[in-house]
């Protein structure tokens, strides 16, 4: 999978607090997890492509690249999801097989969940691209109350994983320099992956040793009452933003529903 | 506050209250397994075209390893929560898909191996108790986990397959894996300071 980093542009959202803008994600995301039909999600991805090129200065192009991926994952939804799902009374067939039924109700809801994945990374990838993970945090530090010794220990271990991916790689061509040729097959991978992520999670336990010493030597934590060396602030814009998630995304809804075209989880659907 | 040094200079754990070096070692397995959970994906998606969601449930228990392991190790009350919640913090930030809601579903899958282990009062590390550690995680995200991947609309009878191979899951990839793992790791003698490292010299 591409993994996505911050990529340091200043922009308007660049400049939004980290832990509203993880907030917004999350209410959009909640509010688009109520939608089953095949249509509303689709604003939602548009949305998304409109928030990134004028207040995230994020290229159309760039944004569409990235959700290439879930494409494919869409196709298998549709097809799992007409096979698979709990058919309502009067649904129409397309095929049927023996035990299996496909039926077009059961496409649509495949479709709509399909667009989901994809809304939501588009968002995700919205969110990464303009936050530095310093900055979330510290944010979620000043601003979410996560106990410090827990944020600033994740972030240190964010930190590490650069050095451990090194690490690995020498690993493996130290065991290689010694002659070690892992079996053939599934089983021989097991073996491999075994031999490797030992070695590198005993390096990474004496690195953790070695920087809890350093902390701690360093008076790290020692108090409760702390000071920060950056210190984020939540202005009005950000309680703005939030509450402009909300409300886009419940308009869509409200359009969709106005048109006759949103469908809830209903309990026609459900179990 | 009493507390003596051990022999490598650190504080001993002071009751069931977390050093640094707990946190810290939490935190590091815990965005060491945010990148395989991210690894893990393909898996998950292949998994779908070959079984489709039972093929998925069968490999979902891996999403589940990161707290039982972080608790194995360091075996203090909230370790379990902490070492899930982390790794999805760590995924958010390597930019996965799923984005924010990553965050609870972190919380709710480590809520249940937290369970398990807060009854037996983060004492008992036997294999039946991390078993069913995970296998009960799997079980507590259900509802979060089916309801954002819209399995509820899905056959009830499908259903209970499902429940039954994402339980078999959780027991294997987030219960044996992770003792495995464990294991193996404190076999080095890093762990030593750690409370899985005493509970093995106590042992021998």
């Amino acid at each position: 999978m591409t993994v996505f980093t911050y990529s340091d542009v200043d922009s308007w959202l660049r400049r939004r607090n980290p832990t509203a803008k993880l907030l917004a994600h999350l209410t959009i995301t909640l509010v688009l997890t109520l939608v089953f039909d095949p249509v509303t999600p689709l604003a939602f991805v548009a949305g998304a492509f409109v928030i990134g090129a004028v207040l995230g200065r994020t290229p159309p192009t760039r944004l569409a690249a990235s959700l290439l991926p879930f494409w494919l994952l869409s196709v298998s939804l549709v097809v799992t999801n007409a096979l698979f799902v709990n058919q309502p009374e009067g649904a129409t067939v397309i095929w049927a097989w023996g035990p299996f039924t496909a039926t077009v109700e059961g496409a649509l809801i495949g479709l709509s969940l399909a667009e989901r994945v994809a809304a939501i990374a588009a968002f995700s990838v919205l969110f990464v691209m303009s936050t530095d993970p310093t900055d979330l945090v510290r944010s979620l530090v000043q601003q979410a109350r996560v106990p410090p010794r827990l944020a600033y220990a994740a972030l240190a271990g964010y930190r590490l994983l650069p050095a451990l991916e090194r690490e690995f790689e020498t690993v493996r061509l130290a065991q290689r320099l010694r002659g070690y040729r892992a079996p053939a097959g599934p089983l021989g991978w097991w073996v491999e992956q075994r031999r490797l992520l030992i070695p590198v999670l005993a390096g990474a336990v004496r690195r953790t040793d070695r920087l809890a010493l350093a902390m701690d030597s360093r008076g790290f934590a020692a108090s409760r009452r702390r000071t920060h060396y950056r210190s984020m602030s939540w202005r009005w814009p950000d309680t703005a933003m939030l509450l402009g998630a909300l409300i886009a995304a419940l308009t869509i809804l409200a359009v969709s529903a106005a048109f006759g075209i949103l469908q809830l989880w209903t309990g026609a659907l459900s179990v | 506050m009493s507390s003596r040094r051990d022999d490598r200079g650190s504080i001993e754990p002071h009751g069931q209250s977390w050093r640094t070096r707990d946190a810290l070692l939490i935190a590091v397995l815990a965005v060491v397994f945010g990148f395989l959970y991210l690894q893990w994906l393909p898996v998950w998606l292949a998994a779908r075209g070959l079984g489709a969601q039972i093929g998925q449930e069968a490999v979902f228990g891996f999403w589940l390893a990161a707290g039982v392991l972080a608790s194995y190790i360091v075996r203090l009350p909230g370790a379990a929560l902490a070492g899930e919640s982390l790794a999805a913090l760590a995924e958010v930030l390597f930019g996965a898909a799923a984005g924010a809601p990553l965050l609870i579903t972190g919380l709710v899958q480590g809520i249940g191996a937290e369970l398990v282990f807060g009854i037996r009062r983060w004492r008992d590390y036997s294999l039946v108790t991390v078993v069913l550690a995970g296998a009960i995680a799997a079980v507590v995200a259900i509802p979060w986990n089916w309801f954002r991947l819209g399995y509820f609309a899905l056959d009830p009878t499908f259903l209970l397959v499902l429940f039954i191979v994402r339980v078999l899951s959780g027991a294997l990839l987030a219960g044996v894996f992770p003792k495995l793992l464990g294991d193996a790791l404190a076999a080095t003698g890093v762990l030593s300071g750690y409370r899985i490292g005493r509970a093995r010299s106590e042992a021998i």
